[in-house]
């Protein structure tokens, strides 16, 4: 449905040109919601904007349902205001001056008649639970009800898509929690193409149906989330997404192709792994496992030299609730480990861990 | 002359000859009355030439309400002619005719007038006014000049004034360089900016005297603004015991209102002249000779008295509070002509750098 | 090269796409907005430096034919030019920093507290900017005279000081600072007051939260945030007080203080003939220049405007804050202030214009007060026929400033669609012509209009012309500060929403633009009302207006007339106001409203 390709734009900043799209192309089917994630200044926002039509990148091309609204070759581009899509603004941009109802009438202006238009605005309003509030001033609403208002604005007019600009970001947790689930479901209900941005990975893995990882302009991979997290191709993806743990190591055999198993050696052990694509033939290596993965065994003191087995010392134990968020110290190194907060070891213990080859990675340094 | 032995001449002759001479003498009384009275024919057919145009139209700083009565008086003894005008100070409305004319779009105007001549200099220097001999000759009057292309219609006289109130009229200043005594020193003078009547006094002393006296003045920390109005008004309301730039009419008519202000003829004694000049590309100019012409006259003189005081106060037509006393004082009057511009001018620029002019 | 894919909906043309422009309404009404700008700025823009290098003795610059440097020599080699430049430093900064600081805590005290008579005080404030600035000085020396000044009576008396004169002299580089200062605080007030009023609370809150109080807040979030409109002040009015030549000609004399003005003005007021147009428009151009590197160095600051962006979707009325222990002070501040700087004057032209000349008030002088002058003024038709030219004058230079300012705003605010370098041009040259004296802008018109085949010379719509130049750079600061103010992604979800250009502009910049727009109009009206300089060069019989009247009044001794007059502009000005606080009213429905809303 939507197709960007080989996006590129640089913005003059204060020490000479900044390039904040790198060759960005990625697809998204009809009715997915496809998110963009990436830390700040990524380049996930000025690529929703070039989609938007809200700004326009020096080369690329970008076509929503087949049809070329941007082309940088072919000189090509169609207004924002022609483009027919819904976008919810980080900032909501509710306009101040008018009614919830104002609001979101706006965008069918010049289209169908009075009675038809208030149609459309009652049931999208009572779609989204705000019809108490039609007739309030714009500014006298709370964060969550003022979001809501945008993408009811959004989807008045039934786009072809829906561009959201870190919607959740400025809500406090309980109601970030809630409001996700209401926007999968209301995305899924009207089966509308969505791009997200965000820069929250939970909220990326939870409601997208393919994220796409962005770093300093470019586009590291894009897959499903589950994909993502469990498989990265790129250190900077299994960083960014969830804990990790990134151990030196030295390579001692192994790893022609990606995927292919390899053994390490490092200051906490012989860990066998899988090739990820990032890494390239040499030496080093960095060792990648999530604190998840880490099994803490039963019994006393350190095993046998195994594969895949470390041993530590506890060194500080974090109680979160359903879980306990544990740094063991092994030699100069520290290893980060998520317990069942039923099996807390206690600290300055040893104890040892394993973690399988399946869920170890071996990423360039 | 007659000899009754003589019986060549003729009882024609005896019977002609005084009604001759009679009708001479009846000419000369008329013309020492009205000089323009041989010409005063030339008068009635310039007037008649004036009442074909019908209209005059004329630019400068009269107060609109004395052409509306001059227009009144005008009706009565010479009807048929219209006074359209425009009330503006002269510097502008300079300009603006020579950019018309430069651009080939003459300015609408047949007369243009000042308070002071050296105002329409411009004009002057650029040869677009009409010489009129007829206003010496067939009006008789004498405030002429610039070879004869402007007359005056009232003068204005620079005086020193003071509030009779807080100085008495012994102890106020008899000479230019009194004011330069300790006493007036301290917020006691007060000085209109451009310091006309120091400039004025340039032309008698020469440049270097009348620079000096003025550093003296300007050294008694006297207050200086700008406009003859607040001047006059500073004097009348207190704020200073001496007046340096406000005109003798002003201090008159403040007087007649009630105000503690009274002038001192000095000498010399600066008088500015008026000057009404009728262009070379005037659409009327018959009327505009006439009505500037007649303006000069006794009965112009008398409607601008009387509506606001001025008038001529120095010379043959001279009328009014002001030209009794000057008459009276006998001071050295120091006339504003077109002779004394270049003087003016450079002793102006000499004054103007003491308070702020860069040259 | 031309591709042309399908078309989104039947009714949507792709437009081609060139990568420097696209044909739409914005770009032609950019087109149009720089072509008028830089049509009107230019010409006596060039007029002025065309006459700075004109030997210009007895000449008019356009007849001159010998081209000289001999102008600016004559400006730098004079021994007067340090001690001048100097002077006008110093007396620049002491007004500001009497005027601004006054400004912005009115402003602040008024938009942002809970003080009691809020909208009275606000309205208040702006009146001295409705007296024609000859009468108001008056007024002043009639106050701080060192002799008879009211005030410096009352303090005699008050305090028991024995001494002839004193104790204030207002004839003095501190006393022009302050009438200055004073001066330019109704001005001040209007452009810096709307800013206040558009702030995020949350931006505050936070602060607050954070355990500042209320002066830390201030200091620390509100004013910084308010950068750009602030600077676009200091700017704005450094070159008001250095150009403006009411204060040095009315003090500055006396008190031997010569500035820059003054220098201007002995060029311009030659007494025999004709101004010394070369000079004049040489020291202007020294002005300038100066304008200019200020405009750099305010570019420079507010580079990142996004920064400072208040309205954003989140929140609109900013709390009120609640002075507790400062209400008191706050509130005798502001009444001192009325009283002073609004009430004092206003009640000197009251009196000067019962009073045949003036005499401070007393038994005798009171006996001679007569009102007839109100009575009589009406007989005079010529004076109605002014009102009538005043109030069209001022109307139609209030809408032609307002459009151009508000155009102009848009397209150095929202430089993204155009790029840096037309915003900047736009900025600086919508600015320019606060630099230019405003005879050199007579001349310039008189010159090009007398030739041109538009009829608009001797009308009207040239002084209109005149006032809309000059106008334009205090307008179109204003606008920009205030839509500085409007994020931008306000209008780009109306874009998003399918609005074209001017739908958005219609329904939702302007509305958000409005308070600071209604200020814009009084302003301009205002001073449209009484403009003097340009009027005197450009005015014909037929286009006599007020302010000429007044000034001829005064010409002519008659200063009760030219008093009354003046009361009555101040009615006019009032009305004027009422109404612009109507409109907002309307618009609002039951906020409560002050003006600048």
């Amino acid at each position: 449905m939507i197709s960007v390709r080989a996006l590129e734009k640089s913005f003059a900043g204060a020490r000479g040109e900044v390039r904040a799209l790198r060759g960005v192309s990625f697809e998204v089917g009809k009715g997915q919601l496809f998110t963009l994630l990436g830390p700040s200044g990524c380049g996930k926002t000025t690529t929703l904007r070039c989609i938007a039509g809200l700004e326009q990148p020096s080369a690329g091309e970008i076509l929503i349902n087949e049809r070329a609204v941007f082309n940088a070759a072919a000189g090509t581009f169609v207004p924002p205001e022609r483009r027919r899509i819904g976008m919810v603004f980080q900032s909501y941009a509710i306009w101040p001056h008018m009614t919830v109802a104002g609001n979101v009438e706006y965008p069918l202006a010049g289209e169908a008649s009075r009675k038809e238009r208030s149609i459309k605005v009652d049931e999208i309003l009572q779609r989204l639970g705000l019809g108490e509030l039609a007739d309030r001033l714009a500014p006298n609403l709370s964060g969550g009800q003022q979001q809501r208002v945008a993408l009811a604005r959004a989807l008045v007019a039934q786009p072809e898509i829906l561009l959201l600009d870190e919607p959740l970001s400025n809500l406090d947790a309980k109601l970030r929690e809630q409001m996700r689930f209401e926007l999968k479901s209301l995305q899924e209900s009207f089966g509308i193409t969505t791009v997200y941005v965000t820069h929250d990975q939970e909220e990326a893995l939870a409601l997208s149906d393919r994220v796409g990882l962005m770093h300093e302009g470019a586009l590291l991979e894009v897959g499903a989330p589950a994909e993502l997290y469990l498989h990265p191709a790129h250190k900077i993806t299994a960083d960014f997404l969830g804990m990790a743990n990134f151990i030196p190591a030295h390579v001692q055999r192994g790893g022609n192709q990606p995927g292919d198993e390899m053994l390490l050696e490092s200051p906490i052990g012989s860990f066998v792994a899988r090739r990820s694509v990032e890494w390239q033939p040499g030496p080093a290596a960095l060792l990648f496992f999530r604190p998840e993965n880490v099994e803490i065994l039963d019994g006393n003191g350190p095993a046998g030299c195994e594969t895949n087995h470390g041993a530590g010392v506890v060194e500080r134990v974090t109680f979160l609730g359903n879980s306990a968020d544990v740094i063991l110290r092994s030699g100069a190194t520290a290893v980060r480990v998520r317990a069942h907060p039923a099996r807390i070891p206690a600290v300055g213990k040893t104890v040892s861990f394993s973690v399988a080859p399946s869920a170890c990675i071996v990423f360039p340094v | 002359m007659l000899d009754a032995r003589s019986p060549m001449i003729s009882a024609r002759t005896v019977a002609v000859a005084p009604i001759i001479l009679g009708l001479l003498v009846w000419a000369s009384a008329g013309y020492a009355q009205d000089k323009g009275k041989g010409g005063s024919d030339a008068v009635a057919q310039l007037y008649a030439a004036a009442k074909k145009e019908g209209v005059v139209v004329i630019w400068g700083p009269t107060d609109a309400i004395i052409y509306q009565r001059m227009q009144e008086a005008l009706d009565k003894q010479y009807p048929g002619i219209k006074i359209e005008h425009f009330e503006s100070i002269p510097e502008p409305l300079v300009q603006r005719i020579i950019a018309e004319s430069q651009a080939g779009k003459p300015a609408a105007v047949d007369v243009i007038q000042s308070g002071s001549l050296r105002a329409l200099r411009p004009l002057i220097d650029r040869d677009m006014l009409a010489p009129y001999p007829g206003w010496e000759k067939d009006f008789g009057l004498d405030a002429v000049y610039a070879g004869q292309r402007f007359v005056g219609a009232y003068n204005l006289t620079l005086p020193i004034s003071y509030n009779t109130k807080m100085v008495s009229a012994k102890e106020a200043p008899k000479s230019w360089e009194d004011l330069a005594d300790a006493k007036w020193k301290g917020r006691k003078i007060i000085i209109e900016a451009r310091l006309v009547p120091f400039s004025m006094l340039g032309t008698e002393w020469g440049i270097p005297k009348a620079a000096e006296l003025t550093k003296r003045i300007l050294s008694q920390q006297p207050l200086i603004v700008q406009g003859g109005t607040t001047v006059a008004n500073a004097l009348a309301g207190g704020q200073v015991s001496i007046a340096v730039g406000t005109y003798a009419y002003t201090i008159e008519r403040l007087k007649r209102q009630g105000a503690a202000v009274d002038w001192v003829a000095v000498s010399p004694l600066p008088v500015l002249t008026s000057a009404e000049g009728v262009l070379k590309t005037a659409a009327h100019p018959n009327a505009a000779r006439f009505f500037a012409g007649w303006m000069g006259t006794a009965e112009g003189q008398k409607i601008r008295y009387a509506t606001t005081g001025q008038a001529m106060e120095v010379g043959k037509n001279a009328i009014g509070a002001v030209a009794e006393r000057i008459k009276a004082a006998q001071p050295t009057v120091i006339l504003e002509t077109d002779k004394t511009f270049a003087t003016i001018l450079e002793i102006q620029r000499e004054l103007g750098k003491m308070l702020g002019a860069l040259r | 090269m031309s591709v042309t894919p399908t078309t989104l909906a039947n009714n949507v043309q792709i437009r081609h796409w060139s990568l420097a422009r696209s044909f739409s309404i914005r770009s032609l009404t950019l087109g149009l907005t720089l072509a008028v700008v830089s049509y009107l700025v230019l010409v006596p823009l060039l007029m002025l430096l065309y006459a700075s290098v004109k030997s210009t003795e007895d000449k008019l610059p356009f007849e001159s034919t010998v081209t000289t440097l001999g102008n600016y020599a004559a400006v730098f080699t004079s021994p007067s030019t340090l001690p001048i430049f100097l002077n006008t430093l110093l007396f620049a900064a002491g007004s500001l920093a009497v005027g601004l600081p006054l400004a912005i805590l009115l402003a602040w005290l008024l938009e942002r507290t809970a003080i009691p008579g809020r909208a009275w005080i606000a309205n208040l404030i702006l009146v001295p900017m409705t007296i024609p600035s000859l009468l108001s000085a008056i007024s002043w020396i009639q106050l701080l005279d060192p002799r008879i000044g009211l005030i410096n009576v009352a303090l005699r008396g008050l305090f028991g000081i024995d001494v002839e004169a004193g104790p204030l002299d207002i004839y003095s580089l501190s006393g022009m600072c302050f009438v200055q200062g004073l001066r330019l605080v109704p001005s001040a007030y209007l452009m810096i007051a709307a800013s206040f009023r558009a702030m995020d609370p949350s931006l505050e809150e936070q602060s607050a939260m954070a355990g500042q109080n209320i002066a830390q807040t201030t200091l620390r979030v509100t004013l910084p945030i308010m950068r750009p409109a602030l600077l676009a002040a200091l700017i704005y009015f450094i070159i008001v007080v250095v150009e403006s030549f009411d204060i040095p000609g009315l003090l500055g004399f006396t008190a031997r203080i010569r500035v820059l003005s003054t220098a201007i003005y002995w060029a311009t007021h030659s007494e025999v003939g004709l101004p010394d147009y070369g000079l004049a428009s040489a020291l202007g151009t020294i002005i300038l220049g100066a304008a200019l590197l200020l405009m750099w160095l305010y570019q420079r600051l507010t580079a990142h405007q996004e920064r400072f962006a208040t309205i954003t979707g989140k929140g609109y009325r900013p709390r009120q804050v609640r002075l507790g222990a400062w209400t008191a002070p706050a509130a005798v501040f502001c009444l001192l202030y009325v009283l002073i700087a609004v009430l004092l004057p206003f009640l000197m032209l009251l009196w000067t214009s019962v009073q045949p000349f003036y005499a401070p008030p007393s038994a005798e002088s009171l006996a001679r007060a007569s009102f007839e002058g109100y009575a009589n003024i009406w007989r005079d038709g010529s004076i109605v026929r002014a009102l009538w030219n005043t109030i069209l004058l001022a109307l139609v230079t209030s809408v032609a400033t307002i459009v151009l300012a508000v155009l102009v705003s848009w397209f150095v605010v929202r430089r993204r669609s155009q790029g840096s370098g037309i915003a900047n041009y736009l900025a600086t040259v919508s600015f320019l012509p606060q630099c230019v004296p405003s005879i050199v802008i007579g001349l310039a018109l008189i010159f090009v209009y007398v030739r041109f085949p538009i009829p608009i010379y001797g009308t009207l719509w040239i002084i209109a012309l005149a006032m809309t130049t000059r106008y334009l750079a205090y307008s179109s600061r204003a606008t920009t500060a205030a839509l500085m103010q409007v994020h931008g992604e306000l209008e780009e979800a109306s874009q998003m929403s399918g609005a074209p250009w001017t739908r958005t502009l219609r329904r939702i910049t302007m509305p958000l633009l409005a308070p600071a727009m209604i200020n814009v109009f009084f302003w301009v009206a205002v001073h449209a009302m009484q403009e003097l300089s340009m009027a005197l060069m450009l005015y014909n019989p037929n286009t006599v207006v007020v302010s000429t009247m007044i000034w001829s009044m005064w010409q002519n001794g008659r200063t009760a007339d030219a008093a009354v007059l003046g009361v009555i502009l101040i009615f006019l000005s009032a009305l004027l106001l009422l109404g612009g606080q109507a409109v907002s009213y309307l618009r609002r429905g039951s906020d409560a409203q002050m003006p600048g809303q």
